[in-house]
């Protein structure tokens, strides 16, 4: 087996919740070691109960974190305490990237920021990403996952026509700021490979979403427009919206950005005379003539199943896609026929039952993106203690007793 | 430092420029690779200047800023050998393309042709579905793509009509995911000299955006299409004031800090303390809020709130964001040529700081074609003539 392409690479990683984690995911599964840095007291998940290993297992499956942390490593460790920075500072010698998504401020006061870290090691990257960065009026201020979408204008823009902003069902702000991250990490690390030198990337989670709202800002600065909600009409094509099938919400969307494409929808459906009409023959005129002809093209979809209406338009070369739901999209064909989803048996003999395989792949044979389940909470103290850092055994139980290393079963006594 | 990476974009649209731009941000050298009638968006609506649509689209001069521009038809008999010649003086790290699946290599031009020339070139593929699989041919736009890969199904009210995001969120996405792979390559090409083939779905890439959501679904649930329906803390949720919308959010500070704000003593009691057990007062609590809020300023309850560490938020507009004082502060928005841009997601030392304007079409022609490729003016004369370039 050929090594993934980021093997060799260390991060270590104190995010939580969904960009941080989602950041390192990206990276994980292109082979980098991540080391995910947790405490008892701070998990970046609920505690089970009981603490045996098959129920932490068990909890692990049935919450986000897992799809999150798969193929990711765990050391649990308090960094609160003098002698736990010092295990941190050993774990840095040895690690390309430090990542995490504290507030402003809290890696200085821990003695642990960049400057310090540099240190001890000279071409470490650290990758700091609040969510309005590191300096400035807001430094301070606390979002969470919708913010972004909410004060970069993407909420704004979102909604039926005449009405309320609205968010998007998965808070893109959170994912979509978390590939960006990623992206600034590995430039970071590529750009290190050509200079030698590390990086301190403060990464404003505020920014990185700002720039993905490019049209707006750069429109309004340029013409003084502000875009408006205009539910799912576009700029750029007509008819363009959903229609109702057969079934209780079921839809498909339709885009027809040219005549050939306009022509061969209306073949479809049946309505050539409506395509020989010269009253619709333009993008501006069947935008004028929407609400009529979107109400010709849901006589015909009201008929079909999604999937029958996507098939039929499709082939006659009409984009037009099924609005599938969660539930679709574990049995689509398409989906199925790529393997984007994974099954993996656990150490415990259960098989999870599905997981999203990489979020691209390498042509020729299609390889597990998913190679083992997200950890248990400090599963690889050992291998990071012992082997990773060299740690003899003595000082080792020492440092246990002092609960440097507790993990839920330990939550009694720690 | 990226001045020594190189990358051939035949790319066109959205995604494929996008990552392309991340690249060229960043310093690398971008030659971008336009068919003779230009990249599509080059004729995208809006407009900076709405009386002169030439070289004007918003959109284009965005997404293409830092590369250069030559014309090159791939699918002409000479086409595809001009392009061999540009791989072979050029050396890329990349080539980037998005003309679906299969299309490349109609032009004779395939992954094994670029390898046989230079061994550590990757060729990231960008297409709506992949590379393989049923609906690998099937045409998609944005909003297809959002439907497609499970966004739209929970984007809107539960009684209406699923809803787009209103950016373009699918294509943009699939661009961010095919700049890591890009990133990816580069560092693999630099380390071991060797290229890989990237197959970039942007409905896969856009499914991954529901990760968070998708285990309960795995287990056999349907997510459902909330609206602005509130989750079960409260207060947590959209409310109208003076002048707009602001997010009502009352952590992680204590509730005291709630009636502080809104100076109201009404609100000041024990039982609204325990967030558990709040939402039972919705109805004694809500108006009192609402009349605070009807009475002020969005950015003005922002503020006031976030220095008591509420995390409230508010709902932007473009010219919020070009007036918002933490973006100015740290120098988010640059001007390239006469008009202002937002800046890059994040900065790094290879950052470019002397931006150059995206190029009009085939400005490099010369430059490329004649400086480094060595072709004498007739022939880049006749190939015009002939459309190649």
């Amino acid at each position: 087996m050929t090594s993934l392409p980021l093997a060799g690479i260390r991060i270590i990683d104190l995010t939580r919740i969904w960009a941080g984690p989602r950041a390192t995911k990206l990276l994980v599964d292109m082979g980098a070691q991540v080391i995910k840095i947790e405490h008892l007291n701070h998990a970046d998940r609920a505690k089970p109960n009981p603490t045996t290993e098959s129920s932490q297992r068990k909890m692990n499956r049935a919450t986000p974190f897992e799809q999150k942390h798969r193929n990711k490593i765990s050391f649990s460790l308090d960094l609160s305490l003098d002698e736990g920075k010092s295990v941190f500072r050993d774990l840095v010698s040895i690690s390309d990237v430090v990542i995490e998504n504290f507030s402003a401020g809290v890696m200085d006061r821990l003695g642990l920021g960049h400057d310090n870290l540099k240190k001890i090691k000279p071409d470490v990257i650290t990758v700091s990403m609040p969510g309005f960065g590191n300096s400035g009026p807001w430094k301070d201020y606390v979002a969470y996952g919708v913010t972004q979408e909410q004060i970069t204008g993407l909420y704004e823009l979102t909604g039926y026509k005449g009405g309320l902003p609205m968010k998007t069902g998965t808070n893109v702000g959170d994912p979509m700021n978390a590939t960006h991250a990623a992206i600034a990490t590995l430039s970071a690390i590529v750009q290190r490979l050509q200079n030698g030198q590390g990086e301190y990337v403060d990464f404003s989670q505020y920014e990185s979403f700002s720039t993905l709202m490019f049209e707006s800002i750069m429109n309004y600065a340029a013409n003084g427009i502000l875009s408006e909600r205009k539910g799912n009409e576009s700029n750029h094509q007509s008819p363009h919206d959903t229609y109702q099938c057969k079934g209780t919400d079921e839809w498909v969307t339709i885009a027809i950005s040219n005549e050939e494409e306009w022509e061969s929808l209306c073949d479809v459906i049946g309505k050539a005379d409506v395509a020989k009409n010269t009253n619709y023959s333009s993008q501006q005129s069947r935008h004028d003539h929407r609400e009529y002809l979107n109400d010709v093209i849901s006589r015909f979809t009201k008929s079909k199943t999604k999937y029958e209406v996507m098939t039929l338009l499709q082939a006659c070369g009409v984009p037009c896609t099924a609005v599938l739901n969660t539930k679709d999209l574990l049995v689509d064909e398409h989906v199925k026929d790529r393997n984007f989803i994974e099954h993996l048996e656990h150490p415990d003999g259960e098989t999870h039952k599905y997981y999203f395989g990489s979020t691209w792949r390498e042509k020729g044979p299609v390889t597990k993106a998913v190679r083992s389940p997200a950890p248990l909470l400090g599963e690889h103290n050992g291998y990071i203690c012992t082997e990773l850092l060299g740690v003899p055994n003595d000082k080792l139980d020492v440092l246990t007793k002092l609960g440097l290393f507790a993990t839920f079963s330990d939550s009694q006594r720690f | 430092m990226f001045k020594n990476i190189s990358v051939i974009d035949l790319s066109t649209g959205i995604a494929g420029p996008y990552s392309t731009k991340i690249l060229s941000d960043l310093g690398a050298n971008v030659i971008k690779v336009e068919p003779p009638e230009g990249d599509i968006t080059r004729i995208s609506k809006p407009f900076f200047n709405a009386a002169d649509n030439v070289n004007q689209s918003i959109k284009f001069a965005f997404l293409n800023t830092n590369k250069k521009s030559i014309t090159l038809d791939l699918f002409t008999p000479s086409g595809a050998s001009l392009a061999e010649d540009l791989i072979r003086a050029i050396k890329p790290h990349l080539i980037v393309e998005n003309y679906g699946p299969g299309v490349l290599e109609k032009s004779g031009l395939n992954f094994e042709i670029i390898q046989s020339i230079n061994g550590f070139t990757s060729l990231i593929s960008i297409s709506n579905f992949g590379s393989t699989g049923p609906y690998r041919n099937y045409k998609a736009r944005e909003i297809n793509v959002q439907a497609i890969s499970g966004l739209m199904s929970i984007t809107g009210e539960p009684d209406a009509q699923p809803l787009i995001a209103g950016a373009d969120i699918a294509q943009l996405n699939g661009g961010q995911i095919a700049a890591l792979s890009c990133l990816t390559y580069i560092y693999k090409s630099i380390l071991t000299s060797v290229g890989t083939h990237a197959d970039i779905s942007l409905m896969e890439a856009n499914m991954d955006l529901l990760e968070n959501w998708m285990l309960g679904q795995f287990q056999g649930e349907l997510m459902p299409r909330r609206g602005k329906q509130h989750q079960s803390s409260f207060p947590s949720e959209v409310y109208p004031c003076a002048d707009g919308y602001v997010s009502v959010n009352a952590s992680p500070a204590p509730w005291s800090e709630m009636a502080e704000l809104m100076e109201d003593t009404n609100l000041d009691l024990e039982e609204y303390y325990d967030r558990s057990s709040r939402p039972k007062y919705r109805d004694q609590i809500e108006p009192l809020m609402t009349k605070w809020l009807d009475k002020n300023k969005k950015k003005e309850i922002f503020h006031g709130a976030q220095k008591r560490r509420l995390a409230f938020s508010y709902i932007a507009n473009a010219r919020d964001l070009l007036e918002s004082d933490q973006l100015i502060d740290r120098n988010f928005f640059s001007n390239i040529g006469v008009n202002t841009h937002p800046g890059t997601p994040f900065k790094i030392a290879s950052t470019v700081t002397d931006n150059k304007e995206a190029p009009g079409l085939g400005e490099h022609n010369q430059e490329i074609y004649e400086n480094l490729l060595g072709i004498p003016q007739n022939d880049i004369r006749s190939l015009a003539e002939k459309r190649v370039i």
